[in-house]
């Protein structure tokens, strides 16, 4: 497998996914619920104790993007299902591996973009705590980092798990328990940047002896 | 013995001179001082043979005061200064501090007194006047009397046991505004006049940024959506979506940086309650203000307010009561503050002005808008009859006289009017300030004040 089939396959799959409504309703309902949020709760949440708005901001980003990420990968298109590589890999002459990379890559570059599609906001929040910079991209990475690993475990779900349905409640599951489980801060985004890699990897590495034949129920 | 105390809290409690730099400090009027009252601190510093730049940092209780402090090389520079407590301790801690480094460090030591303790203020002309010290509480010399009238509020008499000399028409001008100000309390005038309190502010964004950045929000979708209509009605490129996708969000981010920078988002305001007390038989008013600031942007800002002898309050970390001077002694409202941002402060000063004019002429009163501003929800005192409308143009006046029956007993202000706009408004080097809210006017019956340093 060269480089170029590869990019074309990754192009392919962004056209696709940026010709379905579903990414760009995810970003516009992203940007109206963070423009409300900031317009009601701009000033910080009234808690007892409250954290800093832009910590704040970032939580309710984070709760946000845990939910909208699979849901915004396994609507796009660009997760292929089993069948659909295996045609793919049959009528372009090239490697299941090849494919599912496209995919995973694709999913990760429109989760990135649903994800960063949020940052004026965080720039206005960073803006209304008085914090540095720093701390902009301190609260930003794990949630790009996020996007990466629901990518990879979107991508998955959806090669593994047959109904549709099951499989984009499966990966929400997953993503939303990584999120549990992962440390706060830089060291959460280290973490699941690596997490994203590895389910990557090890998807890859196997679709070759997976991913020839069609499933039975084709 | 008195004495003795006296010289030694003029004289300074401790002197500690650094390399660069020596502070002197005295506190209490005479050394003495209550909580919950204005005790004055005089500081003198002087440089050595290098200028100084420094900050001067007081400490007392649960009170702190900071002051910008430049010297050039050898000289000396005398400061009076005012802090108020709650929490008094026997000494006001002063340093003199540069980068964060102590150059000079001093402690004035003062006598705390219980708030019923009566205090009677001997004032000698000089050192070398005699004076029978069994009246007195206290004795302080001439030159040393405070310059505002809060340097009084420990004392409940002032007297001049010898010739009354000594003093600059600063002192007498703040020994008559104390005074005048003591004879509306013991009548029960000041207690009867309605108080400030903390403007209300709705919580959220300020009024000034929601437009904003809802407008932004809605710009931003837009856009977002019509390069994906561009894609998906097929007239346009994956590699220029990207790119418009980057462009987009960049500009977004950019405006959004800009918010307090540019155009009309940049002014800082101001919401406050203000209260002006014009005191009977002086040229001087008190003014009263509690207040919001809003700030703009993500920035360090310094909001003046236009009054040598005033001071303003912040609420610092753990109950610390923080009050900030710049270098000419004129009280700010400074710091590093956030977009949207707000600090709520309590202010006081003392102003030459008397929107109202009060005479009165056996049982009649005659009032006069003398502030070129139209006053409104004009109110009469208690006791008082007249037919005046709510409002009272500048010039106009006011004849009212005491109704039958009155008793003609002291039941507050003879006169309420608010006006819109304040008496002192916060300035900003760099940034227009909008002032929003109302001030008060409250004007007494007009009986001549004795007592200053001439009576």
């Amino acid at each position: 497998m060269t480089e170029r089939p590869l990019t074309t396959l990754v192009w392919r799959a962004l056209l696709g996914a940026g010709r379905t409504p579903a990414v760009w309703m995810a970003m516009g309902v992203q940007i109206a619920f963070l423009s409300l949020y900031m317009l009601v709760w701009g000033d910080g949440l009234p808690l007892v104790g409250a954290r800093p708005v832009l910590e704040q901001f970032a939580t309710t980003q984070w709760i946000f993007l845990g939910l909208a990420l699979p849901w915004v990968a396994a609507r796009s298109g660009a997760a292929w299902r089993r069948d659909e590589v295996a045609q793919l890999a049959a009528l372009g002459a090239v490697q299941p591996s090849s494919i599912v990379t496209a995919s995973v890559a694709a999913l990760a570059v429109l989760l990135l973009a649903t994800a960063a599609v949020g940052l004026p906001f965080a720039v206005l929040a960073q803006q209304i705590s008085a914090l540095p910079l720093m701390e902009l991209w301190r609260t930003q990475l794990p949630l790009y980092a996020l996007s990466l690993c629901a990518a990879a475990v979107t991508a998955t779900c959806m090669l593994v798990v047959a109904n549709p349905l099951l499989a984009w409640t499966t990966a929400t599951g997953v993503t939303c328990g990584v999120m549990i489980a992962v440390p706060p801060g830089l060291a959460g985004a280290v973490v699941l940047a690596a997490l994203g890699a590895a389910i990557g990897v090890a998807l890859v590495s196997g679709a070759d002896r997976r991913f020839w034949y069609l499933s039975e129920q084709a | 013995m008195k004495i003795l105390f006296v010289i030694a809290g003029l004289v300074a409690a401790s002197i500690v001179p650094v390399r660069g730099a020596t502070l002197d400090a005295a506190a209490g009027l005479g050394g003495l001082a209550k909580a919950g009252r204005w005790t004055p601190l005089t500081v003198s510093i002087a440089s050595d043979r290098d200028a100084l730049d420094a900050e001067l940092v007081v400490v007392w209780g649960d009170a702190r005061l900071q002051r910008p402090v430049t010297l050039s090389p050898g000289s000396r520079k005398t400061f009076e200064l005012y802090l108020r407590t709650t929490d008094p301790r026997g000494a006001i801690d002063v340093r003199l501090q540069s980068d964060g480094r102590d150059l000079a460090a001093a402690s004035a030591p003062v006598r705390v007194l219980g708030a019923d303790d009566r205090v009677t203020v001997c004032v000698l002309a000089d050192a070398a006047s005699l004076v029978d010290s069994t009246a007195c509480t206290v004795t302080v010399l001439a030159r040393a009397l405070p310059r505002s009238p809060r340097g009084y509020e420990v004392a409940d008499d002032v007297v001049w046991p010898g010739t009354r000399a000594g003093v600059t028409p600063e002192q007498d001008a703040a020994l008559r505004a104390w005074r005048s100000l003591e004879a509306l309390d013991a009548s029960g005038d000041l207690g009867a006049t309605p108080q400030v309190s903390r403007p209300l502010v709705p919580r959220g964004l300020p009024a000034t940024l929601t437009p904003v950045v809802a407008g932004i929000g809605i710009v931003y979708v837009v856009t977002l959506l019509a390069a994906a209509a561009l894609l998906r009605s097929r007239r346009s490129r994956l590699s220029w979506i990207g790119a418009a996708f980057a462009v987009i969000t960049a500009g977004a981010c950019a405006v959004v940086g800009g918010i307090g920078r540019v155009g009309g988002t940049r002014a800082v305001h101001v919401h406050h309650v203000t209260l002006l007390q014009q005191l009977p038989g002086t040229q001087a008013s008190v003014v009263t203000l509690r207040g919001i600031a809003e700030f703009p942007a993500f920035d360090y800002f310094a909001l003046r307010l236009p009054s040598a002898d005033g001071t303003v309050e912040t609420a610092g970390a753990r109950g610390m009561s923080s009050g900030v001077l710049d270098a000419d002694g004129f009280p700010l409202v400074a710091g590093v503050f956030g977009v949207a941002g707000r600090q709520a402060f309590a202010g006081e000063a003392v102003v030459d002005a008397r929107p109202l004019g009060v005479e009165e002429r056996g049982g009649t009163i005659t009032i006069e808008n003398r502030s070129g501003r139209t006053l409104r929800d004009c109110r009469l005192g208690h006791g008082l009859s007249a037919k005046i409308s709510r409002t009272l143009a500048p010039g106009a006046r006011v004849e009212a006289s005491w109704r039958e029956g009155s008793d003609e007993a002291p039941g507050g202000p003879v006169i309420t009017c608010v006006s819109d706009e304040p008496p002192l408004a916060f300035a900003e080097a760099r940034r227009p300030v909008v002032m929003h809210g109302e001030t008060t006017i409250a004007a007494y019956r007009g009986a001549p004040t004795r007592g200053g340093a001439g009576d």
